[in-house]
């Protein structure tokens, strides 16, 4: 076993390879590995991609908010979004479901200190890619479908002005909108109207995002198949985050599918299939 | 000084993408601000400035006050701003390394002051309830009235939330890694809006070099 550690104040980054050749004592990006992250609130694992997708996406993260131009990114593991003016929410895709913590500024340095210093040891790690070929299964696991929609809760607390202000008596909390009320499951615009409260357009849309929705009789969510490679690799910024994205091998009956189209200004069209 | 690094092989560290001779407005401005928010912190003059960029090795390019007061002039965001003085970008990059050197050398009074933020943010109370942060943001205020072309007019909640993006901003690259997130977000920064910049060509009081610390 090799393994590598990082640490700045709030965070520490652990990389380990059960893998490594015997005797072999320094961590190689040669070898599978173990990803954990350690955070104040959270603690996130998973393998390389993990390491990889976040010194990607948090590096272009932090290169769109030090130019003035803050906005989402996001990778098929990893998503990152502003939330306020001084939060950000992280998602991380881990095994069949997601993890989200939200980050403070500080702790947003520090967890990018770590992958910096990770990535100054290790450079090839942008292009890293492991041997085998991946693939995504995920299984249709009811706890995940019950809380799919508002799964990224969109935070709509902006810095308020009146916080800056000399009078500290008029403040505003920030919000998180969460939409967990079931839709009738023939009824598009009931699902419409659950999406359009959970779908922050991202200033980065490549496209408009198609996903083939699965509903089960009692309007909770199965299952949300992208329709192309676009809406696959977007699917974390999506009110579907923590949707599976394939359909499951037992359909209950009375399911119903609608053709659920995301784009831009948060507009969600939705279609009976 | 024999032995002091010679500037072009400090700057070296900031890879100058082709063709670029002469910094954008938006990157001058930019740098003005991180000084004046620098200044607001640390109480830093010319002089402490000055210093960096000898102990750095470009005081050949940072020579004295008056060609420290020509680049931060060059702002467009600067009341004295007309005529545009002309800035080299090796000027630019000079700056770049000082401003760097001064972050790390506050970085723990930065974290302090930017914990103090979140933590007032947290328990939803005013930043000017935090002492540090109260001076802070008063020191940039005074800095930003007396200097800015829209000092006059721009309301107190933006100038408040512009000094709390330039504590964060400083925060980021008062790290080891701080030079390179700060040479980056420079050369990728988007252009100033020409009206934004035209509006301020007409200098309103013009300000010596001396009136500043």
């Amino acid at each position: 076993m090799t393994a590598r550690h990082y640490q700045h104040q709030t965070c520490a980054l652990h990389l380990e390879s059960q893998l490594a050749p015997a005797g072999q004592t320094q961590f190689s990006l040669s070898y599978p590995f173990q990803t954990v992250v350690q955070l104040s609130k959270a603690s996130l694992q998973g393998d390389g991609h993990l390491a990889r997708d976040l010194v990607t996406v948090l590096d272009r993260y932090l290169q769109a908010y030090l130019r003035g131009e803050p906005q989402g990114m996001f990778s098929s593991t990893v998503a990152i979004r502003p939330v306020d003016f001084l939060t950000q929410r992280l998602t991380i895709r881990e095994g069949e479901g997601i993890k989200q913590v939200d980050l403070t500024m500080t702790e947003l340095y520090d967890l990018a200190e770590v992958l910096a210093d990770f990535r100054e040891e290790y450079p090839q790690i942008v292009e890293w890619a492991p041997k085998p070929a991946r693939t995504l299964k995920v299984k249709a696991p009811a706890a995940i479908a019950a809380v799919v929609v508002g799964a990224i809760g969109i935070g709509v607390g902006v810095w308020n002005q009146q916080r800056l202000a000399q009078n500290p008596q008029e403040t505003q909390t920030a919000e998180t909108t969460t939409v967990e009320v079931p839709a009738a499951p023939d009824d598009p615009e009931q699902l419409r109207q659950r999406l359009l409260a959970a779908w922050r357009t991202p200033t980065d849309l490549p496209q408009e995002l198609v996903y083939q929705v699965l509903l089960d009789p009692q309007g909770q969510i199965l299952s949300a198949v992208p329709q192309d490679q676009t809406s696959a690799q977007s699917q974390l910024l999506t009110p579907f985050a923590a949707a599976p994205n394939q359909e499951p091998e037992t359909i209950p009956e009375g399911s119903q599918r609608f053709t659920v189209r995301l784009g831009e200004l948060n507009r969600v069209v939705v279609e009976s299939n | 000084m024999a032995d002091s690094p010679q500037p072009s092989s400090v700057l070296q560290h900031l890879a100058l993408p082709p063709g670029l001779v002469t910094p954008s407005a938006s990157i001058i401005a930019y740098l003005d601000l991180l000084l004046l928010g620098l200044e607001a912190l640390g109480g830093e003059s010319s002089e402490a400035v000055l210093q960096a960029a000898q102990t750095l090795g470009v005081g050949e390019l940072l020579q004295d006050r008056v060609t420290l007061w020509r680049i931060r002039n060059a702002s467009p965001l600067r009341r004295s701003s007309g005529g545009r003085k002309k800035v080299d970008i090796d000027e630019a990059r000079a700056l770049v390394l000082v401003i760097h050197h001064l972050a790390k050398e506050h970085q723990a009074q930065l974290r302090q002051t930017l914990t103090r933020l979140e933590e007032a943010f947290q328990a939803e109370r005013s930043p000017y309830q935090e002492p540090l942060l109260a001076n802070y943001l008063e020191e940039f205020h005074a800095h930003y009235r007396s200097r800015m072309v829209d000092g006059d007019s721009r309301s107190q909640d933006s100038i408040t939330e512009q000094a709390l993006r330039i504590l964060i901003e400083l925060h980021f690259y008062s790290s080891r890694h701080g030079l390179q997130r700060l040479w980056g977000s420079l050369l990728q920064r988007p252009a100033m809006a020409e009206s934004a910049i035209s509006e301020t060509d007409d200098p309103a009081t013009p300000v010596s070099p001396h009136s500043e610390s």
